[in-house]
């Protein structure tokens, strides 16, 4: 993201962290406004939509039946992450521009999944050769500072609408096994559980203070951050699956203890607020359910 | 720590206002201005069979028999005398480029600026060489348009102590149809903090300046000067308040400001983010404004 700042504005917002007031208002470790949407895609298995002030990202859940390693000794699916900035959000991604953010977020999300106490892929096994692998795809719609998070809260949203239709293997006469489905694929199908799925937080050092969620200006004043990915379920507590630095500075080990620990909070709370929200969605829709059948913004 | 998670389903509907339908000179692309001969074909218009039609979303503007449709949303479109905030994105031979918000980037003469110190004489060769040390890229200043060339482009002045480079605050975008023309663009506000409304729909906003400061043109920065907390607040605030007055289509200028202020003195700065809160402080912004007017 290209954004220019003077070296007064600069001074400006890094003074502003460093007294605990943000040039909105906010303090260190407050978030804006979130909107989520799940349930937007109507050729996806799940979908969701997260504006986070200005960032918007649309994330779409698709899974096929794939082979499995016979030699593998856990018998799992898998889950796989690809991101797409859209030249829509700033020119600057259009080509190849975008590569690089995208390679780096979907790394990020790869990375924090791939923790056996965050999300159980065995769940995925059909049958002794076979498992779903599931593609999680970001798109990047706008972009306004903060994308790392708001990819993980979307990813973590679209995987809780996500429906995967129960199959049956029937083995036949010939090597190979055939695949056996429902009539009725939408009714007959399950969800993943998502209660400890991680999300990522983005902890900025901007001056001598720690802030979480940086706006686009902020983020050009951010000399080093460290991207943590926190899972916490009741039953496991809190857990860290993912710890990065990212940026053209340094951290003294003391201030990523800081920096881990604001982390840790600030996901905490997201998960909270996340739960909460897909309750709530999961409630009004099953009151719709019978009414209206899956529409969003790109069917009707 | 506080983190806000709101989906469609809880937002009220559309709490937006119904005021579309007092704007009688409003027109939409394809929209029919005015029929046939008399008129002549302006900015923002085509023919078909003679009738004048709209080719942008906009206010139907007529001078005599010359018909415009000025857009609602489109980048800046300078006029001389208007007072811009921009940002340098270039130092040339002789001249700056700054970034407008308008199609294309404007130029700011050497001739054109005061010197640091206030001071009015030819430019030499020295000063050429010093140009990046007045304004290098990045800095923001605020200037007054003094030529618009057949390009479209404008040409900037800062021949004035109000004007030049702009120190440590905050820029708030908006869209420059919001931003009322008035006499003066610099304000004063009662609150304890100053604002410039570039017509160019960039809003400045910073501590309050008092007069000693600002005849240097603003060339002289005390950087590690730090902005006491009171005065951060304030303008934190309204900056919150110009976002949110742009966010709901209210029209920009002192007064308005000034009373989305004081009317969003009962929240947090913080929540003046939030969407709900936007809309119902400027849904009282407007009221107050009809209240007033009558």
């Amino acid at each position: 993201m290209e954004v220019h700042l003077s070296d007064a504005e600069r001074v400006f917002i890094v003074h502003g962290v460093q007294e605990g007031i943000r040039n909105d208002g906010r303090g260190a470790s407050d978030y804006r406004p979130i909107r989520v949407e799940t349930g937007v895609l109507s050729t996806t298995l799940g979908s969701a939509r997260v504006r986070l002030a200005s960032t918007d990202v649309l994330v779409g859940v698709k899974a096929e039946i794939d082979e499995i390693d016979c030699k593998q000794t856990e018998k799992k699916g898998r889950i796989r992450f690809f991101v797409d900035c859209s030249a829509n959000a700033t020119p600057l991604f259009a080509g190849k521009g975008g590569e690089e953010m995208a390679e780096f977020v979907s790394t990020a999300l790869t990375d924090a999944y791939s923790n056996s106490m965050a999300l159980d892929l065995s769940k995925l096994v059909v049958s002794t050769t076979k498992a779903w692998t599931v593609f999680v795809d970001v798109v990047v719609l706008e972009c306004g500072g903060n994308l790392t998070d708001a990819a993980a809260l979307g990813a973590k949203a679209a995987l809780a609408d996500a429906r995967l239709a129960n199959v049956r293997i029937k083995a036949s006469d010939s090597e190979k096994s055939e695949i056996e489905l429902t009539d009725d694929a939408y009714f007959d199908s399950w969800q993943l559980d998502v209660t400890a799925a991680p999300l990522l937080v983005t902890v900025n050092k901007i001056g001598w203070s720690n802030v979480v969620d940086a706006s686009l200006q902020e983020e050009v004043c951010t000399k080093s951050a460290l991207v943590v990915g926190v899972a916490s379920s009741p039953a496991k507590g809190d857990l860290v699956t993912l710890v990065r630095q990212t940026g053209r500075g340094s951290l003294e080990p003391d201030s990523v203890d800081e920096m881990i620990a604001l982390g840790v909070r600030a996901g905490n709370s997201l998960n909270r607020e996340l739960d909460r929200i897909l309750v709530d969605i999961g409630r009004t829709q099953m009151n719709r359910n019978e009414l209206v059948s899956a529409a969003g913004f790109l069917s009707s | 720590m506080s983190v806000e998670m709101t989906c469609p389903l809880d937002a009220t509907t559309a709490s937006g206002s119904g005021r579309v339908s007092e704007l009688k000179n409003m027109v939409t692309p394809g929209g029919r201005v005015a029929a046939s001969a008399g008129f002549m074909r302006g900015h923002g218009t085509y023919t078909i069979d003679g009738d004048l039609h709209a080719s942008v979303a906009g206010v139907v503007e007529q001078v005599n028999k010359l018909v415009c449709v000025k857009p609602v949303k489109s980048r800046y479109i300078g006029e001389i005398g208007d007072v811009v905030i921009g940002r340098i994105t270039e130092a040339q031979q002789k001249r700056w480029k700054v970034e407008t918000n308008s199609r294309l980037d404007s130029v700011l003469m050497l001739s054109s600026v005061n010197l640091p110190g206030g001071e009015l004489r030819r430019k030499s060769l020295e000063d050429e060489l010093m140009m990046r040390e007045y304004l290098h890229e990045g800095d923001l200043i605020s200037a007054e348009v003094q030529q618009l060339f057949h390009d479209g482009s404008l040409s900037l002045h800062t021949r004035n102590l109000r004007y030049g480079k702009l120190s440590q605050g905050v820029l708030v975008k908006v869209n420059p149809s919001l931003v009322k023309r008035r006499k003066t663009h610099f304000h004063n506000l009662p609150c304890g903090a100053s604002v410039i409304l570039g017509c160019n729909g960039y809003i400045w906003i910073s501590r309050l300046v008092n007069e000693q400061e600002t005849h240097t043109g603003g060339y002289a920065q005390n950087l590690d000067e730090v902005v006491p907390l009171e005065e951060r607040q304030v303008i934190a605030r309204l900056s919150n308040c110009v976002s949110l007055l742009a966010s709901n289509r209210v029209l920009l200028y002192d007064t308005t400001i000034i009373s989305a202020f004081d009317i969003s003195l009962q929240y947090e700065i913080k929540e003046l983010l939030k969407v709900d809160v936007g809309a119902e402080i400027a849904l009282e912004v407007r009221a107050k404004l009809a209240t007033e007017t009558q």
